[in-house]
């Protein structure tokens, strides 16, 4: 809409510009049909075509940035050049002076047919150009917009009027002040140009009714320019008819009444059907858009979050139901409140300031970002809230909508878990203790079991009989398996009481350290173990190669009789790094997937295969020590593979 | 081998709690060759007035070697072992620490004090035996000894 006025605006400002070039042209070259377009008509005058030039430029310039001081120096100057052309002509009519403004831009040769006063423009025109140059100037002043649009309107009213002369051969129309006529040209281009100046502000002052979509706009819109050229146009036709023979003077105006009746009727008619529709369709909309309100007041009324909206002072202007159930204020009540009154008093001070921050910079956002934020009842009592900001723009300024919630049950909820969790890590952290005290005291007696049987059966082994040597000897052998299992227990509560810090750790340089601690164990039953290039990883160096070590021993001991070979390799996915170590061994059914990983849960018997089942064990607790899991697949007699994830840090590390 | 002292009987302080690893020591200590006598005490405060000759150790010699346990009664191994090793007098005794603990900060602190060298006492007694035995041996026959 806008582009289409100032389209308008530029063509009718370089029409203006070039026609009066043209004319100019005309003179300097002396044609006659640029001068006055048909032979016997008033030609448009030098100054004329000058001050056409002026107004068009000057209204150009208005389309210029406002910062281009030069540019809004030029318009200005323009349109008072304009004023003053307009002005003395005016006053050397009235007083009858000759100030030598007519001829001083080029003298006409001879007395021109049309006018006793050569050069100088005729009375209208000046009057013309005075309005323009005013409506120029005073169009950006606000309070005068209006005087500036009712100028351009008589502007227009004059062109009409000297139109009208010439198309109806009414020669005291277009002449009738004093001397000299306006040009037929200069007429049409003083409409194109008040229109044109119209263009300016097409939605202020005279101009909003033309322009606005309301009911009256569309009548102006439609009607006002038939009622100016429908009677025009008949009046011209039936003048022309009359001149012509063609009717007589009573019929002729019967005619015109008639035609325009008719005009007007079918217009009128067309007017009020489009109205009638628009009103329709707007009662329609009015309709619609009374049922969304009504939704979107559902949907703040019923919200699950109370909902209240604060201006800028802080004032609260709306609330919705939940507000008044979570505060326990009426409605009526709240909107005589500020929104610190909702806030205990220790932080409501520092609100008033808050509120001003957010205002200067208002975006939607959660509320105290990392604070645990307390609202205050109508009782006085308090209540953990989570609060949601947003700012809107409305028709009374920007308020702010304050989304509120009551998150008491979760606060009891998280803080049951906290306690939960405290509970839980410290029970952790003294069965640990448990375990690592207890075992390590338990060596002590355990020792003195083992020695003094072993002493008594170095003194005394002669003195005794058989029996006695196999009791001898089963009490030395379960003090030794107790032995080891309280190191292995040992070892098992130091993966998470001794652990070491994770650091970037070559697992190349981890599994070749596991594999020399197993040398001996690799020699004698010649399984060949081989290994894909592993990545750098952040571990606890000392557990992953107790892993590796644990895992590979594993692959040995329950090896393939023939060619036992052990392989290690690894892949990765965005999170996590995965490393497997594939055996050819004995492999494990389905069943016991799991439950190989519990301490001291064996599946083969101690004489086929020693151990006390705390290897996997072990191996589970470090890797879970790391963020990981571990698992196996397998089938019995093929092999067993076992995998282990380690968690790849987020963003921070790469290898 | 032995310094000047050749037929005088060697004299070992036994920092120990417990009787039955006190009992083992002797046992292991009486296999030996070398003449010793064997003073026990079963706390920190009680090596310490032994060292130092204070109250009813007022008699007590000089020992040439002390086996200390880690963990004593009262004051225990490592405060003992700082105590030796901070007094001029006493500060050349070899002092063997003879323990169950295989921690590493246990061992690391332990030769921070000073110890003259820390053993793990083998579950197995006949290996016990052998530790008890070598360490003797090393220390009163193999090892030069300042004079006393």
């Amino acid at each position: 809409m806008k582009t289409k006025f100032q389209t308008y605006l530029r063509i009718s400002a370089l029409l203006t510009v070039s026609i009066g070039l043209v004319v100019l042209l005309g003179w300097y070259l002396d044609i006659l049909t640029l001068k006055s377009v048909l032979p016997g008509l008033t030609a448009m005058k030098v100054n004329t075509a000058v001050c056409f030039i002026l107004c068009g430029l000057s209204l150009l310039l208005f389309q210029v940035k406002p910062a281009i001081v030069l540019a809004s120096y030029l318009k200005q100057t323009s349109a008072l050049i304009v004023i003053i052309v307009g002005a003395l002509t005016l006053c050397e009519y009235l007083f009858g002076w000759d100030l030598g403004i007519d001829q001083l831009l080029y003298k006409e040769l001879s007395a021109s047919t049309d006018s006793s006063l050569p050069g100088r423009m005729a009375f209208i025109t000046a009057l013309n150009f005075l309005l323009v140059g005013l409506s120029l100037l005073l169009l950006y002043r606000a309070k005068l917009l209006r005087t500036s649009q009712a100028f351009l309107l008589i502007v227009v009213f004059n062109s009409l009027l000297a139109l009208m002369g010439f198309v109806y051969g009414v020669e005291s129309l277009y002449g009738i002040y004093f001397y000299s006529a306006m040009a037929i040209h200069a007429a049409m281009l003083f409409v194109i140009l008040a229109a044109g100046i119209l263009c300016l502000r097409p939605e202020q002052g005279l101009m909003e009714l033309v322009t606005s979509d309301t009911f009256g706009g569309v009548v102006v819109r439609r009607l006002l320019p038939a009622a100016i050229l429908v009677p025009f146009l008949m009046g011209w036709l039936r003048l022309f008819g009359e001149r012509a023979g063609a009717y007589s003077t009573e019929f002729g105006l019967a005619l015109f009444a008639l035609s325009n009746m008719i005009v007007f009727a079918i217009l009128i008619v067309w007017s009020g059907r489009h109205l009638h529709q628009l009103d329709v369709e707007r009662k329609r909309a009015g309709v619609a858009l009374q049922e969304r309100e009504k939704m979107l007041e559902a949907l703040f009324e019923h919200s699950p979050d109370a909902i209240i909206v604060v201006n800028q002072e802080g004032h609260i202007s709306r609330v919705n139901r939940l507000a008044e159930n979570l505060f326990g204020y009426t409605r009526d009540e709240f909107i005589h409140m500020t929104i610190e009154t909702l806030i205990p008093e220790r932080y409501s001070k520092n609100h008033v300031h808050h509120r001003s921050n957010y205002h200067a910079n208002p975006s939607s956002r959660a509320m105290g970002t990392g604070l645990q934020l307390y609202a205050r009842r109508k009782d006085g009592t308090e209540f953990p809230v989570d609060i949601m900001l947003s700012p809107v723009e409305t028709s009374e300024g920007s308020v702010v909508t304050a989304v509120i919630r009551d998150i008491t049950e979760r606060k009891v909820a998280e803080e049951k878990l906290k306690i939960t969790l405290e509970d839980l890590g410290r029970s952790n952290k003294e069965l640990e203790q448990f375990a690592y005290v207890a075992s390590h005291d338990l060596q002590e007696p355990l020792r003195m079991v083992s020695s003094f049987t072993q002493m008594l059966e170095r003194r005394y082994k002669d003195k005794l009989d058989a029996d006695a040597n196999d009791f001898i000897g089963f009490a030395v052998d379960g003090a030794n398996r107790m032995q080891v299992l309280i190191n292995d227990l040992l070892m098992y509560s130091r993966v998470g009481t001794r652990g070491n810090p994770f650091e970037p750790t070559d697992m190349n340089e981890i599994l070749g350290q596991a594999i020399a601690n197993l040398r001996v164990a690799i020699e004698e039953s010649h399984t060949i173990i081989t290994n894909d290039e592993l990545p750098a990883v952040r571990v606890d160096a000392a557990q992953i190669a107790q892993l590796f070590q644990n895992l590979l021993s594993n692959g040995i001991k329950f090896g393939a009789n023939n060619t036992p070979f052990v392989h290690v390799s690894f892949s990765e996915s965005s999170d996590e790094w995965v490393f497997s170590v594939k055996d050819n061994g004995i492999g494990i059914a389905p069943a016991y997937y799991e439950r190989i990983f519990v301490i001291f849960r064996r599946l083969q018997t101690k004489a086929e295969y020693p151990g006390t089942g705390i290897g996997l064990a072990i191996c589970k607790k470090i890797v879970e020590r790391h963020g990981g899991k571990i698992w196996v697949e397998s089938e019995l007699g093929k092999g067993s593979t076992f995998y282990f994830t380690i968690p790849k840090p987020k963003g921070e590390y790469r290898p | 081998m032995n310094n000047s002292r050749i037929g005088a009987p060697i004299e070992i302080l036994l920092v120990e709690d417990n009787p039955g690893d006190v009992r083992l020591a002797k046992e292991a200590l009486k296999e030996n060759k070398v003449r010793n006598n064997v003073h026990v005490v079963e706390d920190g405060e009680s090596a310490m007035e032994f060292l130092r000759k204070q109250n009813k150790y007022q008699n007590a010699p000089r020992p040439d070697l002390v086996l200390l346990d880690l963990n004593l009664p009262k004051k225990d191994g490592r405060e003992v072992l700082a105590e030796i090793k901070a007094d001029d007098d006493l500060k050349r005794i070899p002092v063997v620490m003879l323990t169950i603990s295989k921690a590493e900060e246990d061992i690391i602190r332990a030769y921070d004090l000073h110890v003259n060298c820390y053993i793990t006492k083998p579950i197995d007694l006949d290996q016990f035996m052998k530790v008890v035995r070598t360490v003797e041996d090393f220390w009163l026959t193999i090892v030069k000894l300042p004079p006393k």
